[in-house]
């Protein structure tokens, strides 16, 4: 628990990393998309055949062909079980800390001669109701049956929440008028499987959409990211995005309806979205339109882009101070995302996060603030993530708590999700793998020791925060 | 044209600085001045050339990046380089920045003219950088009346500071190296004050007294040299995300003839 409030950390951070002056204006025409070109037209000559030949390799612009996925980051994440629905070379709301845009962009017109008139795409409805007709049997599997199986198979049999809307937004204009997530959501309400959305539209608050998430006995959730109140900020980093009163409506809509509506800050963005007038007006709206629940995080590692920087600078923000205070330094980013957490807690707010250095104050096992919520409707989880493993030592207070414990506990619940997937969760167990995932970040946990299968971890509640230490030590 | 060493010489280490990522900069010359403003316009150099040499009788402009040889000419808006090995010749046609040679020249003379009551004068010598850690973002001005400059860097990833000061020779000080008033912390990125050293071994800094000024001016020792003049824009510890233009200094002229719209100015 963080002992400062987050005005006085804040004031802290403002003395340790500066804001930049610059001699004029430095606004650029830079995209954050960075497009690669490809030649148009191209031939090459066959030798063999003795005539010029056409060389283009087309993307596929009317469908996507993809279909359900663990994420991979699921060596970490509680709620990793994806389904794509729509894709596009950019998404419209053009979010200017939006990174996924600018890889997707990329890498399409690098690969694919026709990328720039594939418009939005979807995924074929009906062949992923004809896959997931055949994989309905695997629920009623026995436990032990479904811990012998692998990947989605296994996520889907164990009835882990399934998530729409993670690499692109699915509640766009078009979808309004195709209908393709709706005809997805109104499947899952049939078939009974629990489905979380993740959001920027308002759409999902129209009736037909409200309908298909309330009538879904499973549980249907919808995270709707809002990252400030402001207005001004909104329209500047979210230029084509619903605004925030247009979101407000949205979740009004269903809360109303029962449906568990969890706001998102993702990203938080040290002194921009925390102007304390803006984080009043957002708790008091968000309470009043039936918002109980908040999930936060801070920005991530794989923004810092130049392009993503120059759309900051443009919109006439300093992202390297954001940036350095609120992500690049996680210690720094970290108490400051767990005290800024802390004023949406007093206010009564159920809040959690992904940052691992907060994960033990989550007030829920599942960072996505929905654990209470599907697990009551019979929804399980990926026990077997860093998150979750974090969660499990801090139950056991005070005790040396080994691998095999935790892997044990793992497999009472069904197992982890592949073979791979218990590799590198074991391998970040004992410090290794991709340290951005590590529960080692977490507050409070300390290696006390080692066994065969390697370290031992300890949680104590009076240990020392090593994120406030450093600021103390700072300043 | 073709240049002489000297100017070689500067955009030899221009490109050299845009190679190694440290200052990404644009090159602009005009008449007897070349000036180097890098991409965030946070640093602009001047360097003034000699009577002996050769003026740019055209405003040129080019990306430092861009920059490969030293015969060049500007033909329809674009600068053109021109070099040659053995019997073949290269040409290199490069389109121009957007700011002119003659609106960064505005720009300098913008925060050119100091009134020296309102900024403090130090020295430091490139010695200093090996003192200082590259990889740490800022590096951090601070002082107190009577007392000597110190440059603070803090490791926001590991919590340590350094501190480093002028080291007292049998416990005297040169008597410019005494501040007379206090600095307020203010900082520079760390790249941009290792960049300036690229050009000079020993630079004059003119830094804000508390409260007065929120840029850095620096210049040569040795002007016989190089002469060079350049501006700093500082970082400021306030609670403002917004990126804003330092203040430009207000010319003395308009000071000195107008002392009370000064006074309402609040200067």
């Amino acid at each position: 628990m963080i002992k400062r409030d987050y005005w006085e950390l804040r004031e802290m951070v403002i003395k340790l990393v500066p804001r930049m002056t610059v001699l004029s204006n430095t606004r650029k025409k830079v995209s954050a998309v960075k497009e690669k070109g490809r030649k148009k037209n191209y031939q090459q000559y066959n030798l063999k055949e003795g005539e010029w030949r056409k060389q283009e390799r087309l993307l596929n612009t009317e469908e996507i062909n993809s279909f359900l996925e663990i994420s991979l980051r699921a060596q970490a994440c509680p709620m990793p079980f994806n389904m794509d629905i729509w894709d596009g070379l950019t998404c419209p709301f053009r979010c200017a800390y939006c990174y996924a845009n600018a890889f997707r962009a990329s890498l399409y017109t690098a690969f694919f001669d026709n990328s720039r008139t594939m418009g939005y795409r979807h995924c074929n409805p009906d062949y992923y109701k004809r896959e997931l007709d055949k994989m309905l049997p695997s629920r009623d599997l026995p436990l032990e049956d479904k811990k012998e199986l692998s990947g989605i198979y296994k996520a889907f049999a164990l009835n882990i929440p399934v998530r729409m809307g993670i690499r692109f937004e699915d509640f766009l204009d078009a979808e309004g008028k195709q209908g393709v997530s709706l005809e997805m959501l109104n499947y899952l309400a049939d078939v009974k499987y629990p489905v979380m959305i993740n959001t920027k539209s308002d759409l999902v608050g129209r009736g037909d959409y409200v309908e298909a998430l309330s009538r879904n006995t499973a549980g249907g959730a919808v995270h709707v990211t809002a990252i400030t109140s402001d207005s001004t900020i909104t329209k500047k980093l979210e230029p084509g995005a619903p605004s925030y009163e247009k979101r407000l409506q949205g979740i009004r809509n269903m809360t109303e309806a029962g449906i568990r509506v969890v706001a998102r800050i993702e990203p938080y963005l040290f002194l921009l979205t925390d102007k304390p007038e803006d984080v009043k007006y957002y708790m008091d709206s968000m309470w009043d339109a039936g918002v109980k629940n908040i999930t936060f995080d801070t920005y991530s590692y794989t923004a810092q882009n130049q392009g993503i920087r120059q759309s900051f600078l443009n919109a006439g923000y300093d992202f390297d101070r954001m940036f350095l205070a609120g992500c690049d330094s996680q210690p720094l980013g970290s108490v400051l995302l767990g005290a800024f957490m802390q004023l949406f807690r007093d206010y009564g707010f159920s809040c959690s996060t992904f940052d691992m250095g907060n994960a033990p104050d989550n007030d829920q096992d599942i960072c996505c603030e929905v654990g209470d919520y599907f697990g009551a409707k019979g929804a399980t989880f990926n026990n077997g993530s860093t998150v979750m493993a974090t969660r499990y030592i801090k139950r056991h207070e005070g005790e040396a708590i080994s691998w095999s414990q935790f892997k044990l506990w793992v497999d009472l619940q069904g197992g982890f999700l592949t073979k791979d997937l218990e590799q590198n969760v074991h391998e970040l167990w004992n410090l290794g793998g991709n340290v951005a995932y590590s529960h080692s970040w977490a507050t409070g946990l300390q290696p006390v020791g080692r066994d065969e299968y390697g370290i031992l971890w300890k949680w104590d509640s009076k240990a020392v925060d090593y994120r406030e230490k450093l600021v103390e030590e700072l300043s | 044209m073709k240049i002489n060493s000297t100017v070689e010489q500067i955009f030899a280490h221009a490109v050299a600085l845009e190679q190694s990522g440290s200052l990404k900069n644009t090159i602009y010359a005009r008449s007897n001045k070349v000036f180097i403003l890098n991409y965030d316009h946070t640093v602009l150099l001047r360097f003034k050339l000699r009577k002996s040499e050769a003026l740019f009788e055209h405003p040129l402009s080019f990306r430092a990046n861009d920059y490969d040889s030293n015969q060049f000419h500007e033909e329809d808006g674009k600068i053109v380089f021109t070099s040659t090995a053995g019997e073949y010749v290269k040409v290199k046609k490069c389109s121009t920045p957007d700011l002119s040679a003659n609106e960064v020249e505005s720009l300098y003379r913008r925060y050119d003219k100091i009134d020296p009551e309102r900024f403090e004068e130090i020295t430091l010598d490139k010695t200093i950088l090996t003192l200082l850690e590259r990889n740490l973002s800022h590096t951090e001005f601070v002082g107190k009346k009577g007392g000597t400059i110190k440059l603070v860097q803090r490791n926001i990833y590991s919590g340590a500071i350094i501190e480093v000061q002028k080291a007292e020779v049998g416990g005297l000080l040169a008597v410019n190296e005494v501040l007379t008033d206090d600095i307020e912390p203010i900082a520079i990125k760390t790249q941009d004050l290792m960049a300036m050293f690229t050009f000079q071994d020993v630079l004059k800094f003119w830094l804000p007294k508390r409260g007065k000024g929120d840029f850095i001016k620096l210049e040569s020792i040795n002007k016989a040299k190089r002469d060079m003049e350049g501006i700093i824009a500082c970082c400021i510890y306030d609670e403002i995300i917004e990126v804003k233009e330092a203040t430009a200094p207000v010319p003395i002229v308009e000071k000195l003839n107008n002392p009370a719209k000064m006074q309402r100015r609040g200067k």
